[in-house]
């Protein structure tokens, strides 16, 4: 029987995850051994997928030096998650909620989001927010960032501190970069009375080097920690009718290799290749490669295509279905086995004095990005009783440097 | 263990600048180069005079930063027996042509052509901008590396003391 | 056999070509810097860490122009 399950079930953005990605994107930003451009940067991006889950999430992010060898970053970012086949009780899955039990579950959301300012009728029915700061100081030919990023929602809370060094060598021509980052998650499901922690934590290392005029590598691993709860409490497990909660290992050890390639086709194209080999100790293996190609259309704009493939082992505790409950249970289709593809669209516009998009001269940039995302589990989704997951990532940026 | 060690100083040792470049209290290397005009000059014509030169480069942001300041500082000091030298080594001119008409103010001092990178390696130039400051006898007295918006005031204060030498200290 | 790697990278590391910074006019170019955008690469990383069950080994570094 199927049960009406949060929003979160659909599991396309767990909280403290994107504060872990906005770090990692500010540690590559301070290996490029210079402190980044005074800039301001506004994002309005949106996500839409065949499970009727939509997120809106519009983002700015401020850079700006205080000195010479010091720069600031801030940034603070809203997530605002719909989910229409959850509010309609899986109607798109198998089975539908007719319980009263179910409807009451239902109740209870609806008047948790209306606690927190999101009530029935209201378009959204999770809202994150999301808020950072970050440091970044030149040391000699070096650099170093400290950030640190507090996430919040109703049912989770993150803390991530992360810290970053690098070091140039050979007039700059190679660059090698460690990272720390430690996240203090708390887990508060709505349809528990309990509260977790979670902590993770990740040590990285990258080496860049410049082969030629025309060419740039870089080989790059990481090395996570995980530990206290790490399943999702509003995902249910059904053995022989009764619907049990997911037990999952109280640690997790994760790690990734990487290699990328950047190099120059023509003078006005690029084309970057790339690999990445993960495995854990949960027995999930995946292989990810990903061609990405850049091209002036003309002297002010930049269209870039790029293709990623994934292939993806199974958890070692992970089955389609259980006879009787194990010491580990899942549902999570992130630990089946599957493939997914991606295909995506970017455009740069520069300003430009000679052009309407340039009112702010030529330090103003425009980014549009879309992305089509196909993933396909071998097990079907306990939700909705589908392998398949469509989804389409929209994004508009506005970068302004100053 | 031992393999890592030796080749972490490996690197490190191949990561050291050999100093052959030219010092701070040196003679400036004298060099010819043709100007955007397509006049022919050297560095020696301006002996007697407090010469900055600029390496520069269109793609380079911290440079594009600093050209309207040294145009400012030029047009401020020029009578003073001050002369700005802008070494582009843009690989095609007309990029860096691109990015000069782009200025409010284009510069009035001489922009020279350095797109075989013949002067840039004569000084061994390891970061876009570099700024060099040379005394009126011909000597290297400040080297700049990059440019902020803080650099500005240093500029200001460093030439002030080579246009009034009896003002002037060590440099650092 | 990590040993032979690792000595592989680190001979990579020690510069087997050495460009001069006033020679990178090409890798200064946006279309050859590895993540131009930290922020628009953070939020796709983003999305795919979490459709997907792995994570990790992302990041953002380029050769860069040799500005100061």
């Amino acid at each position: 029987m199927l049960r009406a399950r949060k929003v979160e079930d659909v599991g396309v953005v767990k909280r403290g995850g994107f504060a872990f990605g906005w770090v990692f994107c500010l540690c590559g930003t301070v290996m490029a051994q210079a402190l980044p451009e005074d800039e301001i940067q506004i994002n309005f991006s949106n996500y839409f997928d065949s499970f009727d889950v939509a997120i809106i999430y519009p983002s700015v992010t401020l850079t700006k030096k205080m000195s010479k060898s010091t720069s600031v970053t801030g940034r603070y970012l809203v997530d605002m998650v719909s989910a229409a086949s959850i509010k309609n009780a899986g109607s798109s899955g198998e089975g539908e909620a007719s319980s009263d039990e179910d409807e009451e579950y239902q109740t209870r959301v609806d008047a948790v989001t209306s606690a927190s300012g999101y009530g029935e009728g209201s378009a959204f029915d999770d809202v994150r927010y999301e808020a950072g700061l970050g440091f970044t100081q030149l040391v000699g030919l070096g650099t170093m960032s400290v950030n640190g990023i507090f996430s919040r929602e109703n049912d989770y809370q993150s803390a991530t501190i992360a810290s970053s060094l690098s070091q140039s060598f050979a007039k700059k021509n190679t660059t090698i970069g460690v990272g720390f980052v430690r996240s203090w998650d708390t887990v508060s499901p709505e349809t528990k009375d309990w509260e977790r922690d979670k902590n993770v934590t990740t040590l990285s290392a990258n080496v860049s080097q410049i082969l030629s005029t025309r060419v740039v590598a870089q080989v790059l691993g990481s090395y996570t920690t995980e530990s206290g709860y790490l399943a999702d409490a509003y995902q249910q497990v059904t053995i022989n009718g009764e619907d049990l909660d997911p037990i999952h290992p109280d640690n997790r050890v994760r790690k990734a290799a990487a290699g990328r390639l950047k190099f120059r086709l023509t003078e006005k194209s690029s084309m970057q290749v790339g690999y990445r080999y993960y495995w854990d100790d949960w027995d999930v293996t995946s292989h990810t490669g990903s061609l990405n190609y850049k091209r002036y259309l003309s002297s002010n704009v930049i269209v870039g295509l790029g293709v990623r493939s994934y292939l993806q082992g199974r958890a070692s505790f992970f089955k389609p279905s259980y006879d009787q409950v194990e010491t580990f249970i899942t549902t999570d289709i992130k630990l089946d086995s599957g493939f997914s593809n991606e295909l995506q669209f970017d455009l740069t516009i520069h300003g430009d004095e000679n052009n309407l998009l340039g009112f702010l001269g030529d330090k103003i940039q425009y980014n549009l990005s879309v992305s089509l995302y196909q993933r396909h589990s071998d097990t079907p989704y306990w939700f909705n009783g589908s392998k398949d997951l469509l989804s389409t990532d929209f994004n508009f940026g506005i970068r302004y440097r100053f | 263990m031992k393999i890592i060690v030796g080749l972490l100083i490996l690197v490190t040792v191949f990561g050291v600048r050999v100093d052959a470049a030219p010092q701070i209290g040196q003679v400036a290397p004298d060099f010819e180069c043709v100007t955007a005009d397509g006049q022919t000059v050297r560095l020696s014509d301006y002996r007697g005079k407090v010469v900055v030169l600029d390496f520069w480069a269109s793609w380079c942001g911290p440079c594009r930063e600093e050209m309207p300041f040294l145009v400012d500082l030029y047009r401020e000091n020029r009578e003073k027996g001050f002369e700005v030298l802008g070494i582009n080594i843009d690989n095609k001119k007309k990029n860096m042509e691109k990015f000069l008409t782009k200025l409010e103010d284009r510069p009035a001092f001489s922009i020279l052509l350095d797109n075989e990178k013949k002067v840039a390696a004569l000084y061994e130039i390891e970061t876009m901008p570099t700024t060099i400051f040379i005394d009126p006898q011909g000597i290297i007295r400040y080297w700049h590396h990059g440019f902020t918006k803080s650099h500005k005031k240093e500029y200001r204060e460093e030439l002030h003391l080579l246009l009034n030498p009896d003002k002037r200290r060590v440099a650092k | 056999m990590k040993k032979v790697v690792l000595l592989m990278l680190l001979c990579l590391a020690s510069g087997c070509a050495t460009v001069q910074p006033y020679e990178r006019e090409g890798l200064s170019d946006p279309i050859m810097i590895l993540d131009e955008n930290a922020i628009e690469s953070g939020r796709k990383e983003h999305h795919l860490d979490y459709r997907e069950g792995t994570k990790g080994a992302t990041g953002a570094q380029s050769g860069g122009c040799g500005c100061g």
